[in-house]
């Protein structure tokens, strides 16, 4: 991927960046010697006049109120190199060291299953006993919280019942403390963040302590739960994202450098979104900003070829990347949990047979007269051929036969021989008789005893060009009428060459003897009175070739029931395809995503909704509130939130205005260059928060107050980004390091006035009544809570 | 936002002498003919560089010359003819017509009625209605009722959409003179408007999109105007054309919402023109302010005063209180005449028996009656559940809670809030109960049946009990009649008496479920008192209250509430209903009526909608093209056409966005109908595309182009000139006029077809059978 031309090109000058400085420099009016863009680009004494892209927005410089100021004083090397310097090295251990301090400080000392270590803590555990569950979020950070288990020696049988106290063997402070480890490290990931955005020393060590000092992302990281991996790879990607722009605006294209730091990008991203669905939201900042290079490096008017290979590295690194890490979780997902367990019925029956344990995994292969069977059309949805004592309110009024996707005990039908025989015959003791493709059955409904027939006396109930088909007992209707022929459309399972119905893997139609119509589930579902199943009709023969090859009228066995058959291992006779399942999975995901919708008219003390997170109205207790108890209250640090909350409100209304006054010709800022490294600075950082934050109000489902922590994250930078933005102008920086100092100051102190809260009370609430800054805030008493 | 810079910036550089006032004339571009650039694309381009610049949107002045007033008097009597040809078929109730000709009896009979769309254009049908001498007796009941027999004069209300379809023709020619194309592209547009059969189709009927389509179009047209005027700003006239431009989008916002479309279109259109004025140097900020504060008088102030005059008037004329106004606000109803006018005791009493309705749902009262509860669950006691209507099995009466007793000695002791009180079911003598039982409808964990429970001899028990919570007040305040808002808490389960809104099945008459929830928000559980009365308070002296009457604006407000709520929940099944991803390239139409050998079926002309559909791709291609190739400094000029092209066919584009994207979002029944603001919009574009593709051919061969087109578009016409104008044709002629199978004209009422027959038949033997009435 590093063509010989465009090393080149690279070192000779990294095309893009070079001509904006010499564009924007109204002195130089000669291209810079070596670079040469006669090939491509304007001669640089016409551009001002004509073709100028980056023109002094201020026009009149001796007239604008705010005199441009000079920055070289505290101004930090931008150069590629050299960026990290030896004291960095020192700050970021000593960040780190304070880190550790304050998320492990007394991790261990509520011994009993915690806030939502009850889900993640057991779904760790599956992954090491191998069962199969289904849960809303993808697998990687599960999968980190079952390594995080190994470690600590579990061997996966304590199921984290909420509340429980963990037993002797289960070490859950060594987990905890993995755990916590992902949380340890954003705060050393938020100084190299700023750095690399260029704020000042001292505010980038500020804004490393505003992630340090803020009491929710602290607690958070203090549990086995997933927020911690989610956190670490938001701010891993932000940090290979922000390193990368560096890279590519002062250093050369396609060095080395470059690919780590754009491949790093895809990678986390990859891992972010494997962790929780969140991640998608890193993803489009990502892509966003990488349209808004890519689009800028396009009238910059870079050579196509380059501008290819930026294309390709890109699409590689951010697309392919991502997604590689996405399946590969799952790949490791479904190779860990090879049990049968709660999740399997949230996939194919292909992949339930395959899994240990399974009712469909051992079952007989072939399909004898007298089996019980469960019978699933092909056709996706519907689910397996089912019936009940209830009755068509119209047409035959006999017994209705439906399709229902649930396991049921009315999804149960036996298979007897057609005719006379079918009904005489003792299935207990007569001999063994396979079925075979064009043997004629009945389907008799297990639970009733009625069989399934139909007639062309009575029409579908909703499709009306279709035959209604029911369900009888003998006594009701001509027994010529309740003989169905087997027709093999498929064998999936190759090596037997034998006519038998086969469970699982064989494909059939039935064909309806007398009328000769096929039997169909419909599209359509049953009103009240058929309790919404779908309605299964008989499809006349008249109707064309293309509808017997639709999927709707193929059926196979699910399972087979039969005493006297021996039972076989299926999974040596289906095939599950990985992709498909993976495709599956996650469809079921979103659906139990989108299920889980809160009632408006329900008062909750554990949900929030989005517009109550920026000024943190509603925060969140953990654990039971018992006086004797333990307790943890998710509380942000205030002062910290609100003044976030503040700073990124501000933040787009200030864009307007400055677009305004550009607009107007009257702006502080001296060119638009000038503007752009503010601007690719702070954009993803507002950019992350915006995305993190808004997309929530369009949620349906239940939210909690740390849905809000990545955006919270990048708002905290963006704090430390706006104050260093902010003092480095004011008088000339000469308060930078004082500024930084009292918010650091400010911020801790606010800390350790609700660490209390952080690292658990085990006295009455009521204690702390005083530290109630907000009516809202349910410290010692709930407002609406009855 | 860098694009945005960078624009800007190179806005920044254009020369100043090639300002505003020069720019509707073609001037000469000021870049020097010396600078070439070394490596340029192509010398044209080099040249006319700053001339290709974004600019913004700008139409020169229209001076409209005495051949234009020819031609607008000429294209209004084509289209008043087109519009009014044949206007008295069929004689007989067409479509939305029951429900439009009925609301316009309504305004005569001046009873309330409530319908989901603004009043204005209901208003015209009834003020058409009374000068063409209808009496408003007739109430147009269904689909198909003669008119001649019920003597009404349809003719002449549907007279007014017929006129005002025909206005939109010469507005569209004067739309498109405005935008600066010559007069054969402008005939050309009002022809493709003229020759729109679903536009003709609508405005020979009573419907309310042939009004909206006016104002509709009326608006942009004014707008249009506003914009040549740039260069002189607070003109009288151009105040003129502001203000029109305002008074016309409240007019058809008045006349149904789906004109709040033109909010963002104008509004995107203000912003980017104040974004442009702001850029101006010459203009001082206080300038700039001036501009914005008129733009604000006159686009927003104005039309909300327009939609509010139009409502002032609505409500003067619909003063009497009618069975539609059951379901407003005990309120709204205190403010018409004839209304409930419910007065009470003010103050409630041990003891008292009240009546008790929920405060934020339109449900009805607390009410029980003598059946049981019959579900799976529940407790088979007395049912209780909320009922809409006033009732004697909706009074209880306050008793104090189990077991304790209130020294009524001193006289009656007043109801506080935190009071554990009972409710005993007058008609009954059950107490309102709750327990650990599952209500009907409901399944949650946390909600419980309420019923009625109780026997002679026997005293109740602490599950009769609830505590009366009033809202927003403290501890012991005394509970008010009508004012005091308040909730019921099952001491016992710590649950709250709840409206689930939700419908019971039959064996509960279809009333509405209560519950009693825990963890209960307050809004739907919120009561107040609507009727108290103590039996040992006789006294004439007591205070008493009532609703306050709803104003104007308190009605407007509760109309417009009831409106959105009532557009919210139209989820029909119409067969002919459709959604907006088949609208544009006219995948089916609406069946509106069928006769003997004829059928009304609202189908646009084919050619027009596709053609439509078509220009608006080669504008979205050819803007993006060019766009993209701007920024590799390849300017393409289309003929010197490009900034003409631009501004008037972008303007449109937005238009027609603005009146098609938010369709999608919304889950409402939607029809073919609700297309037409933007398929005129669409149209326009059309029109412009065709003089941007033939203004570089010689002047006969863009004759010839547009005289075949004509000709092509006319041919359609009259191919489906029967389904609009109910013409009688025959099957083959029906199926022959299927030019996609998805069009599903009813062709069994053609002559030869199923329907026409059965018809005939029918008519012979009925006239036989009168020919020998009268004769006996």
């Amino acid at each position: 991927m590093e063509p010989h031309n465009l090393k080149q090109r690279g070192r000779q000058g990294n095309g893009e960046h070079e001509m904006l400085m010499v564009l924007s420099d109204e002195h130089k009016d000669k291209p810079k010697p070596g670079a040469d863009y006669s090939a491509y680009a304007i001669p640089v004494h016409q551009a001002n006049r004509t073709y100028n892209a980056y023109p002094v927005l201020a026009t009149d410089t001796e007239n604008a109120k705010c005199d441009p100021t000079d920055f070289s004083a505290v101004s930090l090397d931008s150069g590629v190199e050299g960026i990290m310097r030896s004291r960095d090295f020192v700050i970021t251990a000593a960040l780190t060291l304070a880190s550790l301090a304050t998320r492990l400080y007394r991790i261990g000392r509520r011994a009993n299953v915690s806030w939502d270590e009850a889900h993640f803590g057991k779904f760790g555990a599956m992954y090491i006993n191998g069962t199969f569950y289904h849960d809303v979020h993808p697998p990687l950070a599960k999968m980190l919280v079952a390594l995080a288990e190994v470690i600590a020696g579990h061997n996966g049988t304590f199921n984290f019942k909420s509340g429980a106290a963990y037993p002797e063997y289960v070490n859950y402070t060594l987990m905890r403390t993995q755990v916590a480890l992902y949380g340890v490290a954003l705060v050393p990931l938020a100084y190299l963040t700023c750095l690399q955005l260029n704020l000042s020393r001292s505010m980038a060590v500020l804004a490393a302590c505003f992630v340090l000092f803020d009491n929710a992302i602290c607690v958070m990281s203090r549990f086995i739960l997933l927020d911690e991996p989610l956190l670490f790879f938001t701010a891993l990607t932000l940090w290979s994202a922000a390193s990368f722009q560096r890279v590519s605006k002062y250093g050369q294209q396609f060095s080395r450098k470059w690919w780590v730091w754009l491949l790093m990008t895809g990678f986390s991203l990859g891992c972010v979104m494997s962790s929780k669905w969140i991640g998608l939201f890193s993803v489009v900042m990502i892509g966003i900003a990488t349209i808004d290079d890519l689009f800028r490096k396009y009238c910059n008017l870079i050579p196509w070829e380059d501008f290819a290979c930026h294309w390709n590295a890109r699409v590689v690194s951010l697309i392919f990347v991502p997604l590689i890490v996405y399946v590969a979780c799952f790949w490791v997902h479904f190779r860990l949990l090879y049990k049968s367990g709660t999740g399997d019925h949230k996939l194919s029956a292909n992949f339930q047979a395959k899994q240990l344990g399974n009712r469909l995994n051992s079952q007989p292969f072939d399909v004898a007269y007298g089996s019980a069977a469960e019978i699933r059309s092909m056709y996706d949805g519907p689910g397996l051929l089912h019936s009940h004592i209830h009755r068509y309110p119209g047409g035959s009024h006999l017994q209705q036969i439906t399709c229902f996707p649930h396991r049921d005990v009315n999804n149960r039908w036996l298979l007897w021989h057609g005719g006379d025989k079918g009904t005489e015959t003792n299935y207990t003791i007569a001999p063994i008789e396979f079925i075979v493709d064009g043997d004629i059955v009945q389907i008799v409904h297990n639970i009733t005893g009625a069989a399934m027939q139909t007639s062309r006396r009575f029409l579908a109930p909703m499709t009306s060009s279709h035959f209604e088909v029911a369900a009888a007992n003998s006594t009701d209707w001509d027994k010529g009428t309740r003989d169905w022929r087997v027709e093999v459309v498929k064998q999936k399972y190759k090596r037997r060459r034998d006519k038998r119905i086969h469970a699982m893997t064989t494909v059939f139609r039935l064909r309806h003897v007398e009328t000769g119509c096929l039997l169909r589930v419909g599209r359509q579902r049953l009103p009240t009175w058929g309790w919404g199943q779908s309605e299964v009709t008989c499809l006349p023969d008249s109707s064309g070739k293309k509808n017997i090859k639709s999927s709707d009228v193929l059926w196979y066995v699910e399972h087979n029931k039969n005493s006297r058959v021996p039972k076989d291992d299926l999974s040596r006779y289906v095939s599950s395809n990985f992709f498909v399942n993976m495709v599956q999975i996650n469809i079921e995901m979103a659906k139990t995503n989108n299920a889980l919708s809160p009632d408006v008219n329900k008062y909750s003390v554990l949900e929030s909704r989005p517009e109550s997170w920026l000024f943190l109205k509603y925060p969140m207790r953990m654990v039971g509130w018992s006086d004797t108890g333990i307790k943890y209250y998710e509380i942000g640090n205030p002062i910290l939130w609100w003044a976030t909350a503040l700073v990124c409100i501000f933040y787009p209304l200030r864009l307007i205005f400055w677009a305004l006054q550009m607009q107007r010709k009257c702006s502080r800022w001296r060119s638009l260059r000038e503007f752009l490294d503010f601007w690719d600075n702070s954009k993803f950082l507002w950019g992350g928060w915006a995305l993190h934050y808004i997309p929530f109000f369009f949620f349906g489902r239940v939210l909690y107050i740390h849905h809000y922590l990545p955006a919270l994250y990048f708002g905290l930078l963006l704090l430390a980004f706006e104050l260093d933005h902010f003092f480095k102008s004011w008088r000339r920086g000469r308060y930078l390091h004082m500024a930084a100092l009292c918010s650091g100051f400010l911020a801790f102190v606010v800390f350790l006035y609700f660490s209390p809260f952080t690292y658990g009370w085990d006295r009455p609430a009521k204690e702390l009544a005083g530290r109630q800054w907000l009516s809202t805030w349910n410290i010692f008493h709930d407002l609406y809570a009855m | 936002m860098t694009v945005e810079m960078s624009q800007a910036a190179e806005q920044g550089h254009r020369p100043k002498g090639h300002s505003m006032s020069s720019r509707g004339k073609k001037s000469v571009p000021q870049v020097s003919k010396g600078d070439h650039p070394a490596t340029g694309d192509s010398k044209a381009g080099a040249v006319e560089i700053e001339r290709f610049v974004p600019e913004p949107a700008y139409f020169a002045r229209w001076q409209v010359s005495s051949s234009d007033w020819m031609l607008l008097l000429f294209v209004s009597v084509v289209a008043l003819v087109v519009r009014c040809y044949r206007l008295g078929v069929p004689a007989n109730v067409v479509f939305d017509e029951v429900h439009f000709g009925k609301f316009a009896g309504r305004y005569l009979n001046q009873t309330y009625f409530f319908d989901l769309h603004p009043p204005l254009a209901k208003m015209m049908f009834a003020l058409a209605g009374k000068l063409a001498g209808y009496d408003g007796i007739f109430d147009f009941k269904s689909i198909g009722l003669d008119y001649h027999a019920a003597g009404v004069p349809y003719v002449g209300m549907r007279l007014m959409p017929a006129v005002l379809g025909a206005l939109t023709v010469p507005l569209t020619y004067a739309t498109s003179r405005a935008c600066g194309y010559k007069p054969d592209t402008s005939l050309m547009a009002s022809l493709l408007v003229c020759v729109e059969n679903g536009l003709v189709t609508q405005s020979r009927l009573m419907l309310l999109d042939s009004p909206l389509v006016f104002f509709t179009v009326a608006t942009v047209f004014c707008w249009t105007m506003f914009w040549t005027l740039q260069d002189r700003a607070f003109s009288a006239k151009w105040w003129l054309w502001l203000a029109m431009t305002g008074a016309m989008m409240g007019c058809a916002m008045s006349c149904k919402w789906v004109a709040l479309f033109l909010i963002p279109l104008i509004g995107l259109s203000t912003v980017h023109d104040l974004w442009d004025k702001i850029a101006d140097r010459t203009l001082s900020f206080s300038g700039w302010a001036l501009h914005f504060g008129a733009r604000a008088l006159a686009l927003i102030a104005l039309p909300l005063a327009v939609y509010i005059g139009w409502f002032w008037v609505h409500f003067s004329v619909l003063h009497k209180h009618g069975p539609d106004a059951i379901a407003l606000t005990p309120e709204f109803q205190a403010a018409l005449d004839g209304g409930p006018q419910v007065t009470t005791s003010r103050d409630v009493f041990y003891g008292s028996e009240i009546r008790m309705r929920t405060t934020n749902a339109r449900s009805g009262y607390l009410h029980s009656h003598l059946h049981p509860w019959k579900h799976k669950e529940g407790s088979g006691q007395q049912q209780v559940t909320i009922y809409s209507f006033a009732d004697a099995n909706n009074l209880w009466t306050i008793e104090p809670a189990y077991n304790t007793t209130i020294d009524q000695s001193q006289g009656p002791v007043p109801v506080r809030s935190g009071d554990v009180l009972r409710l005993r079911h007058k008609a009954t003598g059950r107490f309102l109960h709750s327990h650990n039982k599952r209500p009907a409808l409901s399944t949650d964990k946390h909600k419980f049946e309420i019923s009625g429970y109780g026997f002679a001899n026997f005293s109740g028990d602490s599950n009769d009990d609830f505590r009366l919570e009033i809202l927003d007040a403290p501890e012991a305040t005394s509970l008010q009649a009508i004012s005091s808002r308040f909730r019921l808490i099952h001491t016992n389960l710590n649950c709250a008496v709840y409206n689930s809104r939700k419908k019971l099945p039959k064996w509960a008459f279809g009333q509405i479920e209560v519950n009693c929830m825990h963890n209960c928000m307050p809004r739907m559980s919120t009561w107040h008192i609507e009727h108290a009365r103590h039996p040992n308070i006789t006294s004439e002296s007591v205070p008493t209250v009532s609703y306050k009457p709803l104003g104007l604006l308190g009605k407007i407000w509760e109309y417009n509430r009831l409106m959105a709520e009532s557009n919210e929940n139209l989820k029909g099944d119409h067969p002919f209903a459709a959604r907006p991803q088949a609208w544009p390239w006219l995948r089916r139409g609406t069946a509106y009526w069928g006769g003997y050998g004829r059928v009304i079926y609202q189908l646009g002309n084919p050619l027009v909608w596709w053609g439509a559909l078509g220009s608006l791709a080669v504008f979205g291609l050819l803007w993006f093209v060019l766009a993209i190739l701007d920024k590799r400094r390849v300017f393409l000029q289309l003929g010197g056409q490009r900034r003409q092209y631009f501004s008037s066919a972008g303007f449109f584009t937005l238009a027609w966005l603005c009146h098609y994207l938010p369709f999608f979002l919304m889950p409402r029944e939607l029809f073919l109908h609700h297309y037409f603001p933007a398929l005129w919009m669409a149209i326009m574009v059309l029109a412009f595309s065709l003089d941007l593709f033939t203004c570089r051919l010689s002047p006969p061969l863009r004759m010839a182009i547009y005289v075949a087109v004509a000709a092509c578009v006319l041919h359609a016409f009259h191919t489906f000139s029967y389904i609009t104008f109910a013409r009688v044709w025959t099957k083959d002629a029906c199926l022959k006029a299927k030019w996609l199978s998805t069009w599903d004209i009813d062709c069994e009422h053609a002559i030869g077809g199923l329907k026409a027959t059965v018809q005939s038949a029918s008519a012979n033997s009925t006239a036989a059978g009168s020919l020998l009435a009268s004769s006996s």
